[in-house]
């Protein structure tokens, strides 16, 4: 007792003061969000049309990003990491550049390239009849053009931290780089993997900018739940304050139930 | 049948140069100062690096040749390697990690743990196959890394630091032990170490590098009668 009461003595109170503050800045707007949230219309906003396809529609595009993701990302994260090649360089710059860039400038480039007059979206158009704007496939494109970085980044850093003997090792022994990488690597950065993965997933769900510039605001099609929420600031505040209350729910819930599950503590991972 | 490594190794500023024969049965100490190449040589060995000029041939196998460009990767080589500490496979259980190898082949589990047997009674690990790695103490993790390495039958064990991290009450446990595990491999066996009582106490043949150089190469007894 007398042990942590010396111990409180010694913080300085300026310091206490400062991040109270801090705290108090991230706080207040989650209060006055339950402060103003219209609970009797609850069940009535949540069960609309409207908002239950935004919701399904973001669950959706979120995990199938989220997979995407995974599947492109570990393999770059890999090479990054292991391999010394020209241009390694270029390369994360590139996945921190679109991490720190606006989003809305990512939709804009995306839609330039993509776009049915784009550098890529043209030959798609004439060749193959495929457009991509305003699909939902443009949705999962925005979202995983700004969600990727997240992913190869934490994964790489873990990867870098990885002893390469391990691997030297499983080789000796004959295994295969691809056995290796899936039976020895992958499973040694699980809590890294899974990080890397909610992070991509949360940035996704959150995907605004680029989805609206790229993917457009059609109801049912690309309206996501960040959309449809400003789509309701204007209209029916009421409702963008619940969407808003029901996508911090869904996000903190996940982000617990993985924290406990998959990410140990004190394990390298989320700063949860 | 020899084990020839006649070659030149540059990793930056750095180079190994090396001309050593070994025979087969023969237990090897390579000795040296951090940064003499010893690492580096077993490296070259089992293929996780290649020679910069120069061979290494195996009972007239070309591992390794920088004028052909010839090189067999580690997967082909049937090299053992057994680092400090084990290295085991933190994600797996005693058995797995001990049967990797097989698997790797593409060998059933259940296949491979049959003929794990022999090797893990052997090695008196039949108690502990079902442990995690972090719940073995240093000398079993030894001899579950030293049983993987020798459960594809590898024609050359090299063995990294294998006794350095462990602490002194058990050391001289654990280098008899070594001892007879090692005695139990008819192959070529080479360990780095710079503890010069493990050197004296395990190899027949003790060679020293310096800054990538021989330095001394000679039977374990004239080394210990060596002038220092």
């Amino acid at each position: 007792m007398s042990q942590v009461r010396r111990h409180r003595q010694k913080l300085p109170w300026q310091i206490i003061l400062i991040a109270s503050i801090a705290v108090a800045f991230f706080l207040s707007p989650f209060i006055g969000l339950l402060w103003r949230t219209p609970w009797s219309k609850f069940t009535d906003i949540v069960t609309r049309r409207e908002i239950r396809d935004a919701l399904w529609l973001s669950v959706q595009t979120s995990l199938i990003t989220s997979i995407v993701c995974f599947v492109f990302g570990v393999p770059l994260a890999w090479l990054l990491a292991r391999v010394d090649f020209r241009g390694r360089r270029f390369i994360r710059a590139l996945m921190t550049l679109s991490m720190v860039l606006p989003p809305v400038i990512g939709g804009i480039a995306l839609l330039f390239t993509f776009g049915r007059r784009g550098l890529i979206g043209q030959y798609l158009d004439s060749w193959f009849g495929i457009r991509l704007p305003f699909t939902t496939t443009a949705v999962v494109m925005a979202q995983c053009f700004v969600a990727m970085p997240f992913l190869v980044l934490t994964v790489e850093a873990a990867l870098r931290q990885l002893d390469t003997r391990f691997e030297d090792v499983a080789r000796t022994l004959g295994g295969s780089r691809w056995y290796v990488f899936c039976r020895v690597t992958l499973p040694s950065i699980k809590p890294s993997l899974f990080a890397g993965l909610v992070l991509a997933w949360a940035r996704a769900l959150g995907e605004f900018g680029a989805t609206i510039t790229f993917a457009g605001n059609l109801p049912g099609t690309t309206q996501t739940m960040p959309l449809a929420t400003y789509a309701a600031l204007d209209s029916n505040p009421e409702s963008a304050l619940i969407l808003s209350l029901l996508m911090i729910a869904i996000a903190f819930s996940i982000l617990i139930a993985l924290r406990d599950r998959w990410l140990g503590r004190t394990e390298q991972g989320l700063p949860l | 049948m020899t084990l020839d490594t006649r070659f030149t190794l540059s990793r930056g500023t750095f180079t190994l140069d090396v001309n050593l024969s070994f025979n087969e049965g023969e237990v090897v100490a390579i000795m040296g100062p951090n940064g003499s190449g010893k690492s580096t040589f077993l490296h070259a060995i089992a293929g996780l690096l290649p020679v910069t000029s120069g061979m290494v041939v195996l009972n007239g196998e070309t591992f390794d040749d920088a004028t052909t460009e010839a090189f067999l990767e580690p997967t082909q080589r049937n090299v053992g390697i057994v680092f400090q500490g084990g290295l085991l496979f933190e994600t797996m259980n005693v058995l797995e990690n001990i049967v990797f190898g097989l698997r790797a082949r593409k060998i059933k589990q259940s296949i491979a743990a049959a003929q794990a047997e022999p090797l893990i009674s052997q090695f008196g690990l039949s108690g502990l196959l079902e442990r995690q790695p972090r719940e073995l103490s240093g000398g079993q993790a030894q001899r579950v890394a030293i049983a993987r390495a020798l459960i594809t039958q590898p024609k050359v064990l090299l063995l990294d630091e294998p006794m350095s991290g462990l602490d002194t009450s058990t050391r001289q446990l654990v280098r008899e032990d070594f001892r007879e595990v090692l005695a139990s491999f008819a192959g070529y066996r080479i360990l780095v170490t710079h503890d010069v009582e493990d050197a004296l106490a395990i190899a027949d043949r003790i060679i020293e590098l310096d800054h990538g150089k021989v330095v001394w190469d000679g039977s374990t007894s004239d080394y210990r009668n060596k002038p220092r």
